[in-house]
């Protein structure tokens, strides 16, 4: 399930391959799984259909998804965190009751640059 | 007066299946959001006008059988099929109603692909396949096996021995299969059109209408595979129906082969039992428009 907020600072193409990657990163969308088409999305997200497309293809330069005519928009193989690092994550958010997203990122970034 | 008969029996079925209906399946209070409401209710008017249509349509083309007989009942042929794509492809062009979405409204979609293979009934998905492969394989039997009548046209039986030939019409020969197959061909597009369109429709955006929006996608195409199998089952009834009473016609006692009599039986009998079926199916799709938006659940098995 992905969100599209008009009012958000990000524009929305941005909403959408953002939300996308965390997805495929996270392995919440696994390898091969087939996205849905970018006029099915636009349609239920009430965008543009270049705004998907346009998601789809920042994407397909990451090397997140591939795009083929008769197989769609498909999950790469190969781009999941390790299940560490997922682990991790889980562990942090747990730990990070009462904290804001920004404020658990900050702590993120303040480690990682410390380390 | 049998024309008045099989009306009779046919508004029995229709009774028997809304009241087996009402006794197996209970109406959950419907929970849906207020922004969902007019959009349920919009679907469900849909598929009613479509499944009407198809009536009136299938009634017009009984009323041109019968009224016109220099047409030599070539409308009963096609017309439960062209009825059935007519409603379908009444239903595809209604153009269905949207969710009102505010500009600076938070939508929500989900990131599964829809397609019209996955959102229909995998039951009903059978039942057509199956049916349209009765329907093939009866036209092709019944055609090869067609004698032509004394104009040439391909719509008659006929058996000879030493002294004696026989010759029964109307039998469903190329003269009313190649109609019928082309009413296949239009009634398989139309339901894929009709499909493929609900499919299409934009999910509702909030996240807490995700289950009406399955609700009313799964009934609405369980509508469009009733309706065509409603249509296929009569048109199959009809044939094989007509081609049994024919074949039984055209035997000779103790001449013909016993197994012309045993597919003759076999065929009067299917015939019968589908034109219950297309009944029965028409029903349905009517009872399961009439209740899109709404949860059904079968009753609970009985405490032994």
């Amino acid at each position: 399930m992905i969100t599209v907020d008009p009012s958000g600072a990000l524009a929305p193409f941005e909403q959408i391959r953002s939300q996308l990657a965390d997805g495929i990163r996270s392995g919440e969308l696994e390898n091969g799984h087939r996205l849905p088409s970018i006029r099915q999305l636009a349609g239920d997200l009430r965008v543009a259909a270049g705004t998907v497309a346009k998601a789809y293809a920042l994407l397909e330069e990451e090397g997140l998804v591939e795009t083929s005519r008769a197989r769609g928009t498909r999950v790469s193989a190969g781009h999941a965190h390790p299940d560490a690092v997922r682990d991790a994550a889980r562990a942090f958010v747990a730990a990070s009751a009462g904290l804001s997203l920004d404020e658990a990122l900050g702590a993120v970034r303040a480690a990682w640059h410390a380390g | 007066m049998a024309g008045f008969a099989i009306v009779v029996y046919a508004f029995a079925v229709v009774l028997v299946v809304m009241v087996v209906w009402s006794i197996t399946h209970r109406r959950r209070p419907a929970q849906l959001s207020a922004r969902a409401v007019p959009v349920i209710a919009a679907a469900r008017r849909r598929a009613l006008i479509a499944v009407g249509f198809a009536f009136v349509v299938f009634l017009a083309g009984a009323v041109a059988g019968v009224t016109f007989p220099s047409l030599l009942g070539m409308p009963f042929a096609a017309m439960p099929l062209v009825a059935g794509a007519s409603g379908l492809l009444l239903y595809a062009a209604t153009p269905p109603r949207d969710v009102s979405v505010a500009a600076e409204q938070v939508r929500t979609a989900g990131l599964t692909r829809r397609s019209w293979l996955t959102t229909a009934p995998a039951g009903w998905m059978h039942v057509c396949l199956e049916v349209v492969l009765v329907f093939v394989a009866l036209v092709i039997f019944c055609g090869v096996t067609a004698q032509a009548d004394d104009h040439g046209r391909s719509r008659a039986i006929g058996f000879a021995d030493d002294e004696y030939a026989t010759l029964a019409s109307p039998y469903p020969g190329w003269f009313y299969g190649i109609p019928a197959l082309a009413g296949l061909a239009l009634l398989v597009v139309s339901t894929i059109i009709a499909l493929r369109r609900i499919v299409a429709t934009a999910a509702f955006p909030h996240p807490d209408d995700h289950d009406a929006d399955a609700q009313w996608r799964r009934a609405s195409t369980a509508v469009v595979l009733k309706l065509a199998s409603g249509a296929l089952l009569f048109s199959v009834g009809g044939i094989a129906m007509t081609a049994g009473f024919a074949m039984r016609n055209a035997l000779i006692e103790g001449a013909t082969p016993v197994v012309w009599g045993v597919i003759a039986d076999i065929l009067s009998i299917m015939g019968v039992l589908f034109l219950v079926l297309s009944i029965v199916s028409v029903t349905l799709a009517a009872l399961t428009a009439f209740t899109i938006g709404e949860r059904l659940a079968r009753l609970p098995e009985p405490v032994r």
